[in-house]
């Protein structure tokens, strides 16, 4: 009965407009630095981030969501 | 996992089956990149730091006494296929040691689970899996007992252990929540026939069980704050700690934790402000023992530790200096069992200073004073030089 709900609430719960608004860059500045000190955008080229960034999706369970966005702005930016 | 109702288990399977197929399905095969064709990709991550000691009570005062190195290979094998391995050389006590810290193939089987499988960083608080890499660690030592140590108790889960874990995240409202559970082959009891001073103790990583009983596990994450700054974390595992092959073949033991990790700007005094903290416990059952002269004993065996760190750093002042040094205090508490050889307890209180160079590199210096349960009052100077890269 716990897992149903558990998997139900991830289907049917709604994520707030204003948290599916965020940009890539606030997701990067909210959650890349809450364990390390976030590194600049331009220390790893467009494949690096790819990689790096689903370690983190694997190790801080980020959402699939916050780390494509984090990903593109990382990626447009160095 | 049995379903009583088959119509709720056929709606679980449904759903687990309806996300996995959508994600598959809306993965696009990325765009080429000039020279970076292709899907497979990787990358050599890691750390590297030297550590200096000075202790004014002891003999030999001061003494270099660690340089350690950890190369860290992360792969991308696929849009649902990654792999990890962190290899850590460093030397201790006159010998280097290496070893593979964690090496852990994971399958991201739909947006909001990933399997994984290997030698994990046991998902058991926070400091383990994300705090304890030295160049994410801001003091130049871990907190008191939230490191493995070989020939020491481990109060709950503090390493690697060969298992699977599945985790994910997920959005609920304005906040987060994740989740992660475990299975590995768990503690090992020490039944003190050959470290009499270990009767009673649990040892972590294990590359082999010594029962069939598994060790079951998890923890639950909840960011209960739109922009992610505080996460607060329950967990909780199980496991049959003695061998089967012998009379401690039924001693089990429970761990629990709790963890908190916080951090904000505060323009009003110019800073960065962090906290966290953490603070396990372990009961186990209890279970007869045999001292160094051969006499039988028994005690509670029930241990906790913790911590509780905060750190400013004034990251909006002009001056170049003060705006790259951030200002640490931690304290740490361990209660082991009282009657056990090992137990007893200390506290310590660290006080430090991190001076970063550059976003990942820092020249740490902090002062520890101890009151240890075996030791007495020790105090010492610590001073640690450390890069992630």
């Amino acid at each position: 009965m716990f897992a149903f709900t558990m998997l139900f609430s991830m289907h049917s719960c709604k994520t707030s407009s204003m948290v599916k608004e965020k940009s890539g860059a606030v997701l990067w500045s909210e959650n890349c630095s809450r364990c390390h000190y976030a590194p600049d955008p331009e220390d790893y080229n467009d494949a690096q981030w790819e990689v790096i960034n689903m370690h983190m999706q694997v190790r801080t369970s980020l959402t699939a969501e916050e780390t494509e966005k984090i990903t593109h702005f990382l990626q447009d930016s160095n | 996992m049995k379903f009583r109702n088959p119509i709720a288990g056929l709606l679980i399977f449904n759903l687990l089956f309806s996300a996995t197929r959508m994600y598959a399905q809306s993965e696009p095969r990325p765009a080429g990149v000039a020279g970076l064709s292709g899907i497979t990709k990787n990358v050599i991550i890691g750390y590297a730091y030297a550590d200096f000691i000075y202790t004014p009570h002891d003999e030999i005062k001061t003494n270099f006494n660690r340089v350690g190195f950890s190369p860290t290979m992360i792969w991308k094998l696929g849009e649902h296929l990654f792999f990890e391995s962190q290899v850590e050389f460093f030397t201790d006590s006159n010998i280097i040691v290496t070893q593979v810290e964690y090496a852990k193939l994971s399958y991201l089987i739909n947006p909001y689970m990933t399997l994984g499988m290997g030698k994990i960083l046991t998902p058991f608080g926070m400091y383990t899996e994300r705090f304890e890499a030295p160049f994410i660690e801001r003091l130049p030592n871990s907190p008191l007992g939230f490191r493995h140590q070989e020939e020491a108790p481990n109060i709950g889960p503090v390493g690697s252990e060969m298992g699977l874990d599945i985790r994910g995240g997920f959005h609920l409202g304005d906040g987060k929540m994740n989740y992660v559970v475990f299975v590995t082959n768990g503690p090992r009891l020490n039944e003190g026939l050959v470290e009499h001073e270990l009767g009673g103790a649990l040892d972590y990583e294990n590359f082999s069980d010594n029962n069939s009983n598994k060790a079951i596990g998890g923890r639950l994450g909840i960011l209960p704050l739109s922009n992610s700054s505080l996460e607060f974390g329950f967990s909780a595992s199980t496991a049959t700690a003695g061998d089967v092959r012998n009379g401690h073949k039924n001693v089990s033991a429970r761990a629990g934790a709790f963890d908190v990790a916080y951090q904000s700007a505060f323009q009003s005094v110019k800073s960065l402000i962090n906290i966290k903290g953490q603070i396990n416990y372990l009961e186990v059952d209890r279970s007869d023992y045999i001292d160094e002269h051969g006499a039988i004993y028994s005690f509670n065996n029930t241990s906790s530790i913790y911590y509780i760190r905060a750190s400013l750093r004034p990251a909006f002042v002009k001056n170049y200096f003060i705006r790259h040094t951030e200002f640490l205090v931690r304290y740490n508490g361990m209660n082991l069992a009282e009657g056990a050889l090992w137990g007893g307890k200390s506290t310590r209180l660290d006080l430090g200073i991190s001076y970063w160079l550059s976003l990942r590199t820092g020249l740490r210096i902090a002062y520890e004073a101890t009151n240890s349960a075996h030791h007495g009052k020790e105090d010492a100077v610590l001073v640690r030089f450390v890069t992630g890269f």
